[in-house]
């Protein structure tokens, strides 16, 4: 048994036999095969390169093709047909008992650097030939065994050097239990996908990927990044335990997902999906969210190199609109800054990035980014539910300045005759210290607030939650933040505006609970955690949750406050 | 390269003619052919650089442009065969209309 430590994606347990799929262009690690063994791999190698032929004899079949790239494959099946070249693979095979792979790649890298030695250029490029038949003749030995390919009838895990977005969405979810990479981190857009396909993920596994047999048995922990290969009695007894435990938990929390969230005397509660990517709504929807409750647009710059144009702002908005069918979306403006596309948008580096000129005060730099970002907001407001929320607010100066400029561009659109909603909701973020203690001020003058929870921690208790020598004291218990979100909330109440929450703090079932006593009654959550907001505001009565957050107000330490709420949501809501 | 076999050479000197030189394409037709005579082993010397005239592969190694003169050696039971055969073949510039 071997366990290894990868990086969790996705959550989730799958146990199952291992299926490995190597990319073309990744050389294989020499391995020595039983002398029992040999002949077999002679087989495999010759039907690989028989396979190969077959590849390249069909291209030179299509009549259709340029003369060119047939007889570019016409040459390439002859150098398949070499004697010496085969002789050679053959004999490293016999005599060096390595495994097919390692044989072609040796091989044929010695005859690469022969070519690239010579002197004529036209012979020289011949080596150019080879490197491409090699990747040919590799991807052949590299496919899974017929049989091996994850399928519908022999399900298996998906063991893979690299996962690029676009190959992880086509995978043919089934039979794909889970997936093992050895590149690729958390917050990757192959995460993201990943996720999104709701199976267990771990990614960043390293070279362990490449000791893991085709057909081993393996262990894949989603949930702690785990995986185990070739697990003991004890080890597989125990996961299986938790795949059951973690499938029931699942099948309650998709039922509750599809109904509405009202808890059990009555009180409506509102859960939506926080999202980067249009293509998320689509999980938010089917996890049961009633709208999007955060669309993080600093991620239309993902993958640019110039900014988004109008019409690309457009063309999100009205993806996710589509997507959503009617349900409301809330669009934040850009949020860069700090962790977020400095490098991109050549933003100088700081010596705070956190308290600098990110965010709503980097749109006020840019006019010409946030303008375009109003318009396109203003014109998408036209063709859906949408509201506006602006970012990292300390101030009613801010709030009017960017009121001001979104008149100005209502303004515009009106003299171009393009339409857009002129009762357009507008929101501000809750998440500087400063807005939520001078919350009063700012709820004269907007439509709703939305509480950045991890934000409003950070800067509140002075905090990096990424600096691991502090992390610790990111505590969204502690009794200072739950004053402030009391004030909020209290403050949202007096002045009949709609206050939600979008930060990660929901995400803990306590915190969930003990937002729903403090009064907020909109939650915006990571697309895959609705259906467990959902369960606590349809399990706990309004009244009960009341009483258990003016009770945690009343305690003194984070810790305190943490082991009451801790108890508290076991005991009314059982273990699930 | 070349194996022992019975060990009466044939030799002949030939010239490379077509204007592209021995790539790719001649090289495989001249290795095809010579692949036809099983019961000779064919090699082709280029000053110290000896090749297996039934290997693609090799037989670029050459770098034979146009104009460069070979040894074309054959051993074995067919060497005349192949000989004349492969000679014919240089003479022809390998049947390709280039």
């Amino acid at each position: 048994m071997r366990v290894y430590q990868g990086i969790p994606v996705s959550p989730g347990v799958a146990i199952g036999p291992a299926s490995i799929l190597r990319t073309e262009d990744s050389l294989p690690p020499r391995r020595t095969i039983p002398a029992a063994q040999i002949e077999a791999e002679i087989q495999r190698y010759r039907a690989a390169t028989s396979a190969a032929q077959a590849e390249l004899g069909h291209t030179t079949d299509q009549a259709d093709l340029p003369h060119a790239v047939r007889s570019i494959a016409a040459s390439h099946r002859e150098f398949l047909n070499d004697p010496t070249l085969l002789g050679e693979i053959e004999e490293t095979i016999r005599n060096g008992r390595t495994t097919a792979e390692w044989a072609v790649a040796v091989v044929f890298h010695k005859w690469i650097e022969r070519f690239r030695a010579l002197k004529d250029e036209f012979f020289r490029q011949r080596h150019v030939d080879l490197i491409d038949l090699r990747r040919r003749v590799l991807r052949r030995l590299y496919l899974p065994e017929p049989g091996e390919e994850p399928s519908e009838e022999r399900p298996a895990i998906l063991v893979t050097k690299d996962l690029t977005p676009s190959a992880v969405a086509e995978l043919k979810r089934k039979g794909i239990l889970g997936l093992a990479s050895e590149y690729g981190g958390a917050t990757s857009h192959s995460a993201i996908v990943a996720k999104s396909l709701g199976i267990p993920a771990v990614f960043g596994l390293g070279h362990a990927v490449s000791e893991i047999d085709p057909g081993a048995r393996v262990v894949l922990d989603g949930e702690q990044g785990i995986l185990v290969a070739h697990p003991d009695g004890a080890t597989l007894h125990r996961y299986k335990e938790l795949q059951g435990r973690l499938a029931r938990r699942t099948r309650i929390l998709h039922r509750i997902s599809q109904l509405p969230a009202e808890t059990p005397d009555g009180w409506p509660v509102t859960v939506m999906g926080n999202i980067e990517f249009p293509f998320e709504v689509v999980e938010a929807v089917s996890n049961g969210a009633d709208g999007i409750g955060l669309y993080r647009t600093e991620f239309l710059y993902a993958g640019r190199t110039t900014p988004p144009a109008e019409e690309d702002h457009l063309e999100a908005y009205r993806e996710a609109l589509a997507h959503l069918r009617g349900r409301p979306l809330t669009i934040r403006t850009f949020d860069f800054g700090a962790d977020k596309f400095a490098a991109e948008l050549g933003m100088p580096a700081e010596a705070n990035p956190f308290l600098g000129c990110r965010s709503i005060r980097y749109s006020f730099a840019r006019p010409d980014l946030f303008r375009t970002q109003l318009r396109a907001i203003l014109r998408a407001s036209a063709e859906g539910r949408i509201d506006l929320l602006l970012p990292m607010i300390s101030s009613v100066t801010e709030l009017r300045r960017a009121c001001a400029l979104l008149d100005q561009v209502k303004q515009e659109l009106h003299a171009e005759r393009i339409p857009f909603n002129p009762e357009l909701r507008t929101g501000v973020m809750m998440e500087i210290p400063a807005a939520a203690v001078g919350a009063d001020l700012l709820a004269r003058e907007v439509d709703f607030f939305s509480i950045g929870t991890n934000d409003l921690t950070q800067y509140t208790l002075a905090v990096d939650r990424t600096n691991e020598r502090v992390a610790a004291l990111f505590r969204p218990g502690n009794p200072a933040i739950l004053r402030l979100l009391q004030q909020i909330v209290r403050e949202g109440e007096r002045h009949k505006i709609s206050v939600s929450m979008c930060g990660e703090m929901a995400a803990e079932t306590s915190y969930a609970l003990l937002l729903l006593g403090l009064g907020i009654r909109q939650f915006s959550v990571a697309p895959a955690l609705v259906p467990q907001v959902k369960r606590v505001a349809r399990g706990v009565a309004r009244r009960t949750a009341a009483a258990i957050a003016r009770e945690a107000l009343l305690l003194s330490t984070p810790e305190d406050v943490d082991a009451y709420l801790a108890e508290q949501t076991s005991r009314v809501l059982g273990e699930v | 390269m070349t194996g022992v076999g019975d060990t009466t050479a044939v030799e002949v000197t030939v010239v490379v003619k077509n204007k592209h030189g021995l790539h790719a394409r001649p090289a495989s037709v001249l290795a095809e052919t010579a692949l036809k005579y099983k019961e000779a082993e064919v090699s082709i010397r280029k000053g110290s650089l000896v090749v297996d005239a039934k290997s693609i592969m090799e037989l670029l190694l050459l770098e034979a442009t146009c104009g460069t003169r070979l040894q074309l050696v054959a051993r074995g039971p067919q060497a005349q065969e192949a000989v004349r055969g492969l000679q014919a073949l240089f003479e022809r510039e390998f049947d390709l209309t280039l």
